[in-house]
């Protein structure tokens, strides 16, 4: 069997590749551009984020891999680029978007085994233990510090967002010791920084999901010329397996739709995350927040808090900490917030959703700070959250400030 | 002003026919009395009367059955009254004269009915003062409160629920002998208090003096945020109490001063307080003496309470806090979930208290308790002659007045009667002594003989009307004393005891009384404000409000001020928490003191005091007709005609019309011509201050609720019944300054009406003029004014 591109030199090759240009890149950026040019390259890969404002676009370094290891409730995990690869731990940043099946989703939607696209940057400020790295793993493994995530997403959501698609070129049978059968595909759309930009073969057997409108397929329905989308996982020998094949628009959109109710239902429940811009104190409790929400969530979630200006409803506005988790029973451990003012940000940098509201509460609290994190609810029917979910005590506090290393 | 129709005009005929059949019993009485009617009214009246009453209501026709023409004019018979009463009530509603009959000039229809109205208030003021040969004026039971203290250092609290009922008012007056009427469930009540009284003077087993402290964790500070109470200690025995704390009080960054409270759980009021500004690391420590009903009580950071979304859980930041660390550095973590405490810069975001302990010690017995007490319970048991005595003395001061041995006869025979019975003297003495409690002489002021009648009171009735007047109260043994000498009634002793009794701590009484009555400031706070208009309303606003204008009178006592300053002056007391409602710079300490007022400032005078612009608001908006009527009333001593019945209320702006002020609407209101010529006379007097909101804040355009564009611009001009024009409250106040004469009569009558416990009636108006005219020289000085009361003939006149 004739394989092709990088990967029939070195399996595993594919996922280096755009590595490997860039560093060429920044190797020739080096030898001919002017000096300044690569120190706003360095400054942007190396971008430190703060408490209150959003990164530059670009920031950080793409990174991608299989998620290996997921800690849901403090939105943290870690990806595996390879087989002999270490694990790259991460943690969201409050404002970071996780998308799967093309649909806004959060790190808990995720299963484990789905290879995944991140945006990852150096710690926030404050955050610098959040990933507990020795100096000696910070020697060996330098990469390792942009280890906050603004963006992370499976591939179907990866590609798919930036106009990207397969094309099936048809079936190639493997050969060696452990012969398998492979999807010959070509990219169809846009060269993509971290994607693959050249011809590819994924894993495909019998553990491969293949839809078709709103259905399961079978191997037969796949031909050459189809364009399709997919999702991939680690297979033998660091190759790349399909775990999903979607043949057509409708199966995807249908995909996209679970995933998106997923999404309500988990935001409804935790309440729409953004941070405080500026406060206003009154002198006897009472003052105005404004709040900029985070982005990457369902349009409809930010709609729903917009349309409770000048009704009867009031927001309840509660605090939370880096991790986006709140405290106690949220709901009671918030105040009332009027909305008296929203406005919209047109190209807001990435973290924001571009919707800063102004609230009017009678209670403010001490984490109604510049910089501070709070969550608002919408029009939503208030759900008792897992107790282990919530911070109860200072100690659980201290226990999320740092991941576990398992 | 529109009025509804009650009834249609067919209906009228037989609405008078009803009234004329109920009242004919009446009529036909007074038929024997033509000779003296409509005399007391003036010529104009009778006149009116003539043109368009008489022709359908005289001595040919009488529709509806009743007949004008020989109406009595004896104001004073009720029955009479009432029925001119009716007179009044049909011109009012536009029912008189009918539509097809040639209709008067409104002024003229105005000026009849305001003149009968006048009639009809002075034969009742007359009825309210007519006195028997005895009379007997019922204590209020403020007076009985402060009666049975410095009877007996006894503190009762009278407003406990279920210990007395709530005294009647006329005017803001709770004294009004008229009105202080004696029912069963009184004296069941007098009855209860008296016991308990007495156990409390000479209680069966002596409650001893202790020192209660609560204190936070060792090395901790207990912060109060603002509204929440710490430090529970309670009063088992109502008494003196000393109440220390060592505290921080911290203002919040607007300058906002803390007040701290020493509330009573159960009452849901505060009993004493002190506003503190200080700084964090140096803590003072308060001392506050002062009486206490029995109750439970902590120390609290007084002001609204803060609601809770849900009121399930609280967040707020009542917690023991590090001693040694800036309150700054208290955030994060669990406390990100508490109320925030301090801004951005580390500053206090609302007054807080931090408390490091509280020591309660009491009751405390003063030598002066003491010494009433002393000697009213005899030592030796078994001695009658000593019983009868210690009763006599006893009787005396209780009763205020000489008291004969067979007045205390039946008390020593019933001493007897109940130790025959097995009672212990002791308890059968405490029995007779709760009897004497309940006795007409101590629970009423009497005045007057039976069988005799004289025109004066008497020394001993002297002395209990000034001190009564003066401190609420029985009077001293040196009142006493000059009474038994008879010469309390000489200008001299009289003048003497006058400065004696105004330089005694007890005068506090009169200052925070009687501009409470007078200005009927016990309306502040009747209509809560609508907390959505006006969110910025608390309970320690409202209850500085009213701080500011007593302490405005008692200032303008004690130093002796000129009655125009009542309505217009550069100066006010201020507290911090006022200053920021008033959009003026906070004073330089916490407590209420007095501030110079720049010309900007609006608030000199207690016209433009928050707690008079609230008192005459419905807690959603200001009601520039009542405060014109409350400055017709309490200022100018003038009461308006009452309002017609069933005025429809001024409807809020529809939601597709332009918004409107409530002057533009009441002007479209008043339709009927005697709506029209009473308002002419009462809304200049309130629309002057359409500048002030329903809690009495300044603005320049009025909020309207409703309706379509911006919120109008107020206007807060008018031209004076006199034909003065003013453009706003401080020409308004100017012009009324000037006519000092008139301020100083008005305020005398309250004056007299409050020191007599009676309503003035015509025959006062002459003496109330003579005392105005010697008070003149010195344009009209407060307490120039009250000594010439007190010095008067009037005084004294039964």
């Amino acid at each position: 069997m004739r394989r092709r591109g990088p990967g029939k030199v070195f399996p595993g090759m594919i996922r280096r590749v755009p590595a490997v240009m860039l560093l060429v890149t920044v190797f020739l950026a080096w030898e001919d551009a002017p000096a300044i040019a690569d120190e706003k390259a360095d400054a942007l890969r190396d971008h430190t984020p703060e408490p209150g404002i959003f990164p530059p676009k670009g920031a950080g370094v793409h990174l991608d891999g299989d998620l290996v290891f997921s800690d849901p409730i403090n939105r943290r995990g870690a990806i595996r680029k390879g087989g002999n690869m270490p694990r790259h731990y991460f943690a969201m940043l409050p404002y970071g978007m996780v998308r799967y099946h093309g649909a806004p989703a959060d790190v808990r939607d995720i299963p484990p085994g789905t290879h995944m696209h991140g945006r990852f940057l150096l710690p926030m400020k404050g955050e610098e233990e959040a990933i507990p790295l020795s100096g000696k793993q910070l020697k060996r493994h330098p990469g390792a510090r942009h280890n906050h995530v603004i963006l992370l997403e499976d591939d179907v959501s990866f590609y798919s967002r930036q106009g990207r698609s397969w094309k099936v070129l048809g079936f190639e049978q493997g050969a060696g010791p452990a012969p398998r059968l492979k999807l010959s595909v070509e990219p169809v759309g846009p060269e993509i920084e971290g994607g693959i930009n050249k011809a590819a073969l994924f894993d495909i057997d019998g553990s491969t999901r293949i839809w078709k409108g709103s259905r399961l397929v079978g191997r037969d329905q796949v031909a050459p010329g189809q364009q399709v989308q997919v999702n991939l996982t680690w297979g033998p020998f660091d190759s790349l397996a399909t775990t999903d094949i979607w043949l057509d628009d409708a199966s995807l959109a249908a995909f996209r739709e679970v995933q998106r109710q997923r999404h309500l239902r988990l935001i409804r429940s935790r309440f729409l995350p953004g941070w405080v811009d500026a406060v206003k104190n009154g002198d006897t409790g009472g003052g105005e927040i404004t709040v900029t929400f985070f982005g990457g969530m369902d349009p409809s979630l930010y709609s729903d808090i917009r349309g409770m200006k000048g009704g009867k409803r009031t927001t309840k506005i509660c605090n939370a900490e880096t991790t986006l988790r709140t405290w106690g029973y949220h709901q009671e451990y918030s105040s009332h917030g009027n909305l008296l003012e929203w406005k919209e940000i047109e190209n807001p940098p990435p973290g924001n959703s571009g919707f800063q509201a102004r609230f009017k509460v009678g209670q403010m609290l001490d984490g109604f700070r510049p910089g501070r994190i709070v969550r608002a609810k919408g029009p939503w029917t208030y759900v008792l959250l897992p107790h282990d979910e919530c911070i109860m005590t200072p100690e659980d506090l201290e226990r999320s400030r740092r991941m576990v290393l398992p | 002003m529109t009025r509804r129709h009650g009834v249609s005009p067919g209906a009228e005929v037989k609405a008078l026919a009803r009234l004329a059949g109920a009242i004919v019993i009446g009529s036909l009485c007074l038929l024997a009395n033509t000779a003296t009617a409509l005399e007391p009214v003036d010529s104009k009246t009778r006149q009116f009367l003539e043109s368009h009453c008489f022709r359908c209501h005289g001595s040919k026709v009488q529709k509806a059955k009743f007949r004008l023409d020989n109406l009595s004019t004896d104001f004073s018979d009720p029955q009479v009254a009432q029925k001119w009463g009716e007179v009044v009530f049909r011109i009012n509603a536009g029912e008189m004269p009918p539509k097809k009959e040639p209709q008067p000039a409104a002024a003229e229809l105005g000026r009849t009915a305001e003149m009968i109205t006048k009639k009809i208030r002075e034969g009742a003021a007359a009825r309210m003062a007519r006195r028997g040969l005895l009379e007997h004026y019922r204590l209020s039971r403020q007076e009985y409160a402060h009666t049975v203290y410095d009877l007996l250092g006894v503190v009762f609290d009278v407003e406990a629920p279920g210990a007395f009922n709530e005294d009647p008012l006329w005017h803001g007056f709770d004294r009004i002998g008229a009105l202080l009427s004696t029912a069963p469930s009184h004296i069941d009540r007098y009855f209860t208090a008296a016991d308990t009284v007495v156990d409390l003077a000479f209680p069966d087993r002596e409650l001893p003096s202790k020192i209660v402290r609560r204190a936070p964790k060792k090395g901790t500070r207990q912060l109060l945020q603002l509204g929440e109470g710490w430090g529970a200690f309670d009063i088992r025995s109502p008494g003196r109490y000393r109440i220390r704390i060592r505290v921080s009080g911290l203002s919040a960054f607007t300058g906002r001063a803390p007040r701290l409270s020493i509330w009573h759980h159960q009452r849901k009021k505060s009993f004493a307080g002190v506003e503190l500004a200080g700084s964090e690391d140096k803590p003072e420590t308060i001392e506050i003496e002062s009486l206490f009903p029995a109750g439970h009580y902590q120390v609290r950071n007084h002001a609204r309470s803060q609601r809770h979304p849900n009121g399930a859980y609280r967040l707020f930041r009542n917690e023991e806090v590090p001693a040694g660390k800036p309150l700054a550095s208290l955030k994060g973590g669990f406390l990100s979930t508490r109320t925030k405490i301090v801004d951005e810069k580390g500053r206090p975001v609302m007054p807080l208290l931090l408390v490091d302990w509280v020591e309660a010690e009491g009751p405390l017995i003063s030598e002066v308790v003491q010494a009433r007490r002393m000697g009213v319970i005899p030592e030796d048991e078994d001695g009658r002659k000593e019983a009868q005595g210690s009763l006599k003395r006893f009787a005396q001061r209780a009763w205020r007045r000489s008291v004969s041995d067979s007045e205390i006869e039946p008390y020593i025979e019933f001493i007897s009667a109940e130790q025959e019975a097995g009672e212990t003297f002791r308890k059968a003495y405490k029995s007779a002594l709760s009897s004497m409690l309940v006795a007409r002489s101590f629970l009423n002021l009497e005045e007057g003989s039976p069988g005799k009648s004289r025109p004066k009171v008497n020394d001993f009735e002297l002395a209990s009307r000034l001190s009564y007047f003066l401190w609420s109260s029985m009077p001293d043994e040196k009142l006493f004393a000059a009474a038994q000498s008879g010469e309390l009634n000489t200008p001299d002793r009289l003048a003497a005891e006058l400065d004696r009794m105004i330089a005694d701590p007890k005068i506090q009484r009169f200052l925070d009384s009687f501009p409470r009555q007078w200005l009927q400031l016990h309306r502040v706070g009747m209509f809560q404000p609508d907390p959505k208009l006006y969110p910025g309303y608390d309970p320690w606003l409202e209850e500085s409000m009213v701080m500011e204008t007593t302490a405005y009178i008692e200032e303008m006592f004690r130093k002796n001020l000129p009655i125009r300053e009542v309505v217009d002056s550069n100066w006010t007391m201020l507290n911090s928490r006022l200053a920021i409602h008033y959009g003026l710079s906070t004073p330089g300490q916490a407590k209420l003191a007095r501030v110079r007022l720049g010309p900007r400032s609006q608030r000199g005078g207690v016209l433009t005091h928050a707690s008079i612009l609230s008192l005459t608001s419905d807690g959603t908006r200001h009601r520039p007709v009542h405060r014109g009527a409350w400055l017709s009333e309490a200022i100018l001593a003038h009461t308006p005609l009452p309002p017609p019945p069933n005025v429809d209320p001024l409807e809020p702006v529809e939601k597709d019309q332009p918004k409107t002020t409530i002057r533009s609407q009441l002007k479209a209101h008043a339709t009927t011509p005697s709506c029209v010529s009473c308002h002419a006379k009462i809304d200049p007097l309130g629309l002057a201050f359409e500048n002030f909101d329903a809690i009495g804040r300044w603005r320049e355009t009025e909020r309207v609720e409703g309706g379509v564009g911006d919120d109008p611009p107020v206007d807060a001009s008018g031209v004076l019944p006199g034909g003065k024009a003013f453009a706003g409250p401080s020409e308004f106040k100017k012009l009324l300054a000037e006519d000092d004469a008139r301020l100083a009569e008005a305020f005398l009558e309250q004056l007299a009406t409050y020191a007599l416990r009676r309503v003035m009636t015509v025959d006062d108006a002459e003496q109330l003029r003579s005392i105005v005219a010697k008070a003149k020289p010195d344009g009209y000085r407060l307490q120039s004014l009250v000594r010439g009361l007190v010095l008067s003939k009037l005084f004294q006149k039964r």
